[in-house]
């Protein structure tokens, strides 16, 4: 196990903390947190009051308090997310149009930002010998890393979507010490966006070996038989409604013995003929994840918005094979790299690459055991803190 | 099932580039075989169904549908956007209507507010219930998905064959046999010899591992029954394994199973014995006459045979009369 120094006491600052928040960023600082802490290494967490990324609205207490054994300080979250003029500009980044710089930062401000937050930061910030901020898009990276480029590093979560385009992200992106990224393919993003030059390094995230057991999920849910599982937001930006539109039309086209099954957080809109087949299970704990994971015959992501896909290496894990939107130049690098699933990019792709491993279960064990290799040799935490410590410069 | 292709797997896993080349392989012989039509997209659109159209949804689809609509709809809000078609005087109307409005905020504001309250609650309730009944839905269909596994635990498949040939004579003529629950692969046979279409309702596939492909369709028994139309099927072959160990479920499904044959539609319920030579109480010759009858079914009859270890059956035999 890597020991970590002494004088190495960063300090993450994440728009939403918790272990009930769904949220690749959020995720990913509360392992990173977590694990940190685990090696001896003092770490706290500056984070808002906010659970919703919809609402932004103030759902925990302020103060001090202990997850996990790591110190989390949360402020009050300011947001002006339900105001009609800055929902009207967000409208216009989304489809791509430029606004002026005004309001861009007005935007960026208005989604969410936390004024004691960066009070805290200002006042207390030269105590931590690195701070690191993500994801890319929030107030709190924005003005954060304004305030000790010095030590600041930003971990962006980048995605390619237009909020990655705006000036005030690229100022951000370059006025830092360093940026980290989760995959090769958001590095290569990055320097789409920024230009070669950037100061960056692939880090990840660290996997230990999960303890799973798929019989307990059959005994726990009312779902039988194999079984295609999506894990993460339900939202239109993750592509849930494409992939529920690709399973139907599959059923319609073959009459498979197949069912469909989505956990995690947010609205999903189930289609009332296909109630028997689709089942929203919402919110699972750590253990039922896993168990469903394990009890999966084959794991779907087809969101195009992944800096890294922590669900993804997740299925791995438990040795299920993957299918992954080929135009997520993230996801569909893991499969490359790993050999671990298979990419689409239309329906007949996603049909065809579905229909291989159902009548082929030895293809489908060799490719879930791929990339359960590629996750452990990859992404062990000795591995993914090695390249945090040299990506922090930290001895 | 398509016969499982060979694989050779070498080094730390599946060469992807071999993978997205077999893939397109499919792909393109998919496409040429037509089977990619435009038409199925069309199917998937979910339906918008006029309010008056509801009542043709089943009771559980319906709450899902009204639940969605008025969990999108629950707030009542007065923010449309006031327009004129007079042009000249647009400003000058435009502006009366503001006040207007104001004046008309002020005076049904709080009733809006109570309203919007309202509407969440029961929209909030409406969601509880939809819960619950998707939930019931689902555990019930898995129960019966359980009690098939169970069923077919229990069943040797190569050891039914006068229980087949007996099927087949009783049910020759019938165009589309339809058998629900476990089943063995020689009664399937054995109805494809004598030329009926023969349709499998059962979820698991565990017999026609090395067998013939079957058609099937993924569905409990009782679930089916209850899903198909009135009047609809020639004939149905039950195997007593699809309510075993569940009395009330004998009576159901051949209630429904009346209500689904066509008016003199054939339906033949096969029992067997317990290694003992005995029968499961609600499951003898006696009780399976009376519960067929009891349920409408005219020429009830029962034919009994012996086969391998000295086990018994018997075939309970019933005719949906003909419409008067």
């Amino acid at each position: 196990m890597n020991s970590v120094s002494s004088d190495f006491s960063p300090l993450f600052v994440v728009p939403r903390y918790g272990e009930d928040i769904v949220g690749g960023a959020e995720e990913l600082a509360r392992r990173f947190a977590e694990e940190l802490l685990r090696r001896g290494t003092p770490v706290t967490v500056a984070t808002t009051c906010a659970r919703d990324h919809h609402t932004w609205s103030n759902h925990y207490p302020e103060g001090s308090h202990l997850i996990n054994g790591v110190r989390v300080i949360r402020f009050k979250a300011e947001t002006k997310i339900a105001d009609h003029e800055i929902g009207r500009i967000g409208q216009i980044i989304a489809s791509g149009e430029k606004v002026d710089e005004k309001d861009e930062k007005r935007w960026l401000l208005s989604v969410v930002s936390s004024p004691d937050l960066i009070e805290f930061l200002r006042l207390e910030g030269r105590a931590f010998s690195h701070i690191i901020l993500l994801p890319y898009l929030y107030g709190t990276t924005y003005l954060g890393a304004q305030i000790y480029p010095e030590k600041s590093y930003i971990i962006p979560c980048l995605h390619d979507e237009p909020y990655a385009y705006l000036s005030s992200v690229r100022e951000t992106l370059l006025s830092v010490k360093g940026l980290i990224f989760n995959s090769n393919a958001e590095m290569s993003l990055a320097k789409n966006i920024l230009g070669e030059g950037i100061q960056g390094s692939v880090v990840g995230l660290g996997f230990s070996r999960p303890r799973y057991d798929a019989a307990a999920f059959f005994n726990r849910y009312p779902i039988r038989g194999d079984f295609i599982l999506y894990a993460g937001r339900r939202e239109e930006g993750k592509q849930t409604p494409l992939l529920i539109r690709y399973f139907r039309r599959y059923l319609l086209e073959t009459g498979g013995d197949l069912s469909l099954v989505l956990i995690g957080s947010g609205k999903v809109g189930i289609p009332y003929d296909s109630l028997a087949v689709i089942h929203d299970l919402g919110m699972l704990t750590q253990r039922e994840k896993w168990d469903c994971y394990a009890a999966s015959f084959v794991f779907c992501q087809p969101s195009v918005n992944e800096s890294f896909s922590i669900v993804l290496l997740e299925s791995w894990l438990c040795g299920k094979p993957c299918i992954v939107n080929g135009q997520c130049a993230v996801t569909a690098d893991h499969v490359r790299r790993s050999g671990g699933g298979i990419a689409f990019n239309n329906y007949e792709e996603f049909a065809e690459g579905l229909a291989l491993l159902l009548e082929n279960r030895s293809l489908a064990y060799a490719l879930g055991e791929a990339g359960r290799r590629y996750v452990l040799s990859e992404y062990n935490w000795d591995s993914v803190i090695a390249r945090l410590k040299k990506a922090l410069g930290v001895p | 099932m398509a016969a499982e292709m060979r694989f050779i797997f070498e080094g730390s896993g599946i060469d992807p580039e071999w993978l997205a080349t077999e893939i397109q392989k499919r792909v393109e012989e998919r496409r040429l075989s037509g089977l990619f039509t435009h038409q199925v997209e069309s199917k998937l659109e979910t339906p918008l169904i006029p309010d008056q159209e509801t009542q043709r949804l089943s009771p559980i689809e319906q709450l899902h549908f009204s639940t969605e609509r008025a969990l999108s709809n629950w707030e009542v809000t007065p923010a449309y956007p006031i327009a004129t078609q007079k042009k000249l005087l647009a400003p000058v109307i435009i502006f009366l209507k503001r006040i207007l409005r104001l004046w008309a905020r002020i005076a049904v504001g709080p009733i809006i507010r109570r309203q919007s309250i309202f509407n969440r609650d029961v929209s909030s309730a409406l969601d509880a219930v939809r819960k619950e009944a998707l939930a019931r839905k689902a555990r019930e269909r898995a129960d019966e998905e359980d009690l098939c596994y169970l069923a077919e635990c229990m069943t040797d498949p190569w050891e039914t064959a006068q229980f087949s040939e007996e099927c087949a004579r009783l049910l020759k003529g019938s165009n589309v046999i339809f058998i629900l629950g476990p089943s063995p692969r020689s009664l399937v046979e054995t109805l494809e010899r004598e030329g009926a279409n023969v349709v499998r309702v059962f979820s698991s596939d565990a017999w026609n591992i090395g067998g013939a492909e079957y058609k099937k369709l993924r569905e409990a028994p009782a679930m089916f029954l209850e899903r198909i139309s009135e009047n609809s099927l020639e004939a149905l072959v039950i195997p007593e394994l699809a309510f075993w160990l569940r009395p009330e479920k004998l009576m159901r499904i051949i209630r429904m199973s009346y209500l689904a044959l066509k008016y003199g539609g054939r339906i033949a319920i096969f029992v067997r014995s317990f290694a003992n030579g005995s029968f499961c109480p609600w499951c003898s010759p006696d009780v399976m006459v009376r519960a067929l009858e009891k349920a409408g079914f005219s020429k009830v009859e029962i034919k009994s045979f012996n086969y391998e270890k000295a086990n018994k059956g018997f075939i309970a035999h019933g005719q949906k009369p003909p419409e008067d």
